[in-house]
């Protein structure tokens, strides 16, 4: 039983802790129920269900500390992995950056879970993948797409008291559709913390208008366009963005929020040193975290276990605060900013964040352009300047030319060089923010975005 | 082989033109740390490159890379038949451009193959994960497209009846399919040097290190960065200089490959992070290759000044 209760948790990480003879040790417990199907060629390929729990132990003897896991739960394996925890720890050397352990906190609920994600069957999934596959064979069309769902439980257990715990699901489906010439693409996705809200028939319809519209694409020259980016085409650029607002790679000058130090002038070495306060985008962003947004809902607590409310990381355009370690928040005299914990599951690691916008839709937007570039997603994201924030990467599955409000034809797809802060400063509408991969981020239209060559890929 | 690569033989050491000491089967780290700090004190200095076109001197550990994204996976044969369409794409190098026997992937002097079975690297094994005893063939031979990488129940598709032997799955909790094996390119049958390819350079750029990549779902058209980048003027390197990318197009970059040093420069490289498939596996590959030197590739400039 992958899935434990509060109290099934709470129970098995207190017969761990009386094993602990360490100074200090902590308890981390996280499992899930995972399942997918996956399709291609108009036929399903694999699928599958995945269970499994883990314990992490994490034990300290002044600034030693040592990490052992296991996935058994009976008295012999328990003694062995806090055995096991311990004598790494007393092995290990010193850690100059050790904080001691949390005490209790007070969690806010967030609505993580859904009591039909929690149950999704492969009968339900395969009808899930009947529903974009059925369509796409009757317009002579080829899907290739995937389906999962996860239900995931994760409880925080201390010496020093504090005790976690979150039960959340997910479910994400993504279907790529192209014509059987290969000369058309098209893409959907859509992701819920509550299965009842994915229709993968309708979102399958995108990406068949999408593939059929696609076909035939023009070249256009690589320049700077007005660019109208759907959801998924700015999401990777802004997750990169918000990963890269760390307050220690700023104050240690390797970011693109690090202070420049004037000629003679000494960095300060226990102070902040970034650009906090300052003005970097354009009035219109406005960015934060909260756990509790009903769309995009996480557990209200970081991955040590300290609670988690919400936090405006920018606010209309202003840079209010970076995320930090606790270290490097008592070392440079600011508060603790940790980020929700979103470790397991299907989006691991992400952090969730929520990025402000208009009301109108994306087809209003595309209705008063005059002329620009519709991109539906970008892919292959990598860095190129981590001081400047530059990234490459291409577009895919459906980009084309619009005039006069319309879209007129499919063009090529392009590789742009572009940097998320320009293209925060370059803002000239921000649509209604919708969710992509747990975040929520508004469609945008962006002037003079830098496509740099042109892709024969479709 | 276990940490004992890491005791520094000299014999394992090659000397590129004094700007770069590449090494084989074993490294020092040490050295290796001492040369960084030389060669972050120039990058600091470095005059930004003007952007053009170059001939290019690629070192085996950035050349690794490239191949791995322009040859490693478009010729993974679940891609080219769509299997792959909704995560990492699909495939320029289509069944129809192999069946032709006449699809010139490189120029003739480019012979690209595929193994498990090259010791110390990272996709080295007897077995697959289908039991199926592994091996090493030819993808591209002469130039020419002549093979993809392809398990038990794909190689009838074409016309074989032998699997690769380079199925994986990368744990109990995973299905396993075909993954991408080592895939490498032949030295020249010459006993040239690196500096035997540099010296015939009239204004080029020598790249050492694997910098930021990036490529597109059909693997036409391409990004590369690298860590270090040296001018080339008549044949000697002058200086390091910074901000260099080259994009190329698969086909146009491969054509462009006209000449490489052979056996004794032959280095391998690999990733523990090759990603394949949904729910998405990891796998570790290893890509050999000496130092070679294409003509004529665009290099951009990627200095930009931000608020």
């Amino acid at each position: 039983m992958a899935i434990m209760t509060r109290q099934q948790a709470k129970e098995l990480l207190t017969r761990v802790l009386e094993l602990s003879e360490a100074d200090e040790c902590e308890c981390n417990l996280t499992g899930s129920n995972q399942g997918n199907i996956r399709f291609a060629r108009n036929t399903v390929t694999t699928s599958g269900e995945v269970s499994d729990v883990t314990l992490a132990v994490q034990s300290s003897f002044g600034k030693q500390t040592g990490a052992a896991s296991i996935n058994e739960f009976d008295d012999d394996s328990l003694e062995r992995v806090v055995r096991r925890s311990e004598e790494l720890a007393r092995l290990a050397p010193e850690n100059p950056e050790w904080v001691p352990l949390l005490g209790p906190q007070d969690y806010k609920e967030t609505p993580t879970w859904s009591e039909a994600t929690a149950n999704v069957t492969p009968e339900q999934r395969a009808r899930a993948a009947e529903a974009s596959i059925a369509p796409s064979k009757k317009n002579d069309l080829v899907v290739a797409g995937f389906l999962d769902d996860s239900e995931t439980f994760n409880a925080i257990m201390n010496s020093k008291g504090l005790f976690a715990y979150n039960l959340r699901t997910e479910c994400n489906f993504t279907a790529t559709i192209r014509t059987a010439d290969g000369t058309g693409s098209g893409w959907a996705s859509r992701d819920y913390t509550d299965v009842t809200k994915l229709d993968t028939a309708s979102a399958s319809q995108v990406a068949i208008r999408k593939s059929l519209d696609s076909r035939d694409a023009k070249a256009m020259e690589p320049g700077r366009y007005t660019v109208i980016l759907e959801p998924a085409a700015s999401a990777g650029l802004l997750a990169n963005m918000v990963d890269a607002m760390n307050q220690r790679a700023a104050d240690e000058g390797r970011s693109f929020l690090s202070r420049k130090t004037e000629d003679g002038e000494e960095a300060p070495e226990d102070k902040p040193h970034n650009r906090v306060g300052e003005k970097l985008f354009d009035e219109r962003v406005t960015l934060y975290s909260d756990p509790a947004h009903p769309e995009v809902p996480t557990p209200a607590f970081a991955g040590d276990g300290h609670a988690v409310g919400r936090t405006v990381w920018i606010d209309k355009g202003v840079v209010k605060v970076l995320p930090n370690s606790r270290y490097w928040a008592d070392k440079t005299g600011v508060p603790y900013r940790p980020t929700a914990y979103t470790g397991g599951g299907i989006f691991g690691g992400n952090t969730q964040f929520i990025m402000e916008g208009g009301n109108r839709s994306l087809e209003e937007m595309i209705a008063d352009t005059r002329r620009g570039v519709l991109v539906t997603r970008t892919w292959y994201i990598r860095a190129v300047d981590p001081q400047t924030l530059l990234y490459t990467g291409l577009t895919r599955d459906g980009t084309f030319y619009i005039e006069d409000g319309e879209i007129k034809y499919p063009i090529k797809n392009f590789r742009f060089n572009e940097s998320p802060i320009v293209m925060l400063n370059n803002i000239e509408e921000l649509g209604r923010p919708v969710r992509i991969n747990g975040r929520m981020v508004p469609p945008m239209k962006i002037r003079d975005f830098t496509f740099s060559s042109l892709s024969d890929a479709v | 082989m276990g940490f004992e690569y890491l005791d520094g033989d000299p014999g394992e050491q090659i000397q590129v033109a004094g700007a770069n000491i590449g090494y084989r089967f074993s490294y020092d780290m040490v050295q290796d740390a001492r040369d960084a700090g030389r060669q972050l004190q120039a990058k600091l200095k470095a005059r930004s490159v003007e952007p053009g076109k170059y001939d290019l001197v690629l070192d085996p550990h950035h050349l690794m890379l490239t191949i791995h994204e322009s040859v490693g996976h478009p010729l993974e044969l679940d891609r080219v038949l769509g299997y792959e369409a909704n995560y990492a794409g699909t495939s320029f190098a289509t069944l129809d451009k192999w069946r032709s026997g006449k699809f010139q992937y490189g120029s003739d002097i480019v012979n690209l193959f595929a193994d498990k079975t090259q010791k110390y690297s990272l996709g080295y094994v007897e077995y697959d994960d289908e039991g199926v005893k592994t091996k090493e063939w030819d993808l591209v031979k002469d130039g020419i497209l002549v093979n993809y990488q392809a398990i038990r129940d794909q190689v009838h598709m074409i016309d074989q009846d032998e699997s690769h032997g380079c199925c994986y799955a990368q744990s109990w909790a995973d299905v396993q399919f075909q993954r991408m094996p080592n895939v490498s390119l032949r030295p020249n049958k010459k006993d040239l040097s690196a500096d035997d390819i540099i010296a015939d350079v009239e204004n080029g750029i020598y790249i050492v290190g694997r910098g930021s990549y990036s490529i597109d779902q059909q693997r036409y058209n391409f990004q590369f960065g690298g860590q270090l980048f040296y001018e080339i003027k008549d044949g000697k390197i002058t200086e390091q200089i910074e901000d260099v990318a080259y994009q190329s197009n698969t086909q146009e970059f491969w054509n462009a490959c006209v000449a490489m040093a052979g056996a004794g420069d032959y280095r391998i490289g690999g990733s523990f992070f090759d990603g394949k498939g949904q729910p998405s596996q990891v796998s570790a590959v290893s890509h050999g290759c000496p130092t070679t030197r294409f003509n004529q590739v665009n290099v951009i400039n990627t200095a930009r000044k931000v608020g």
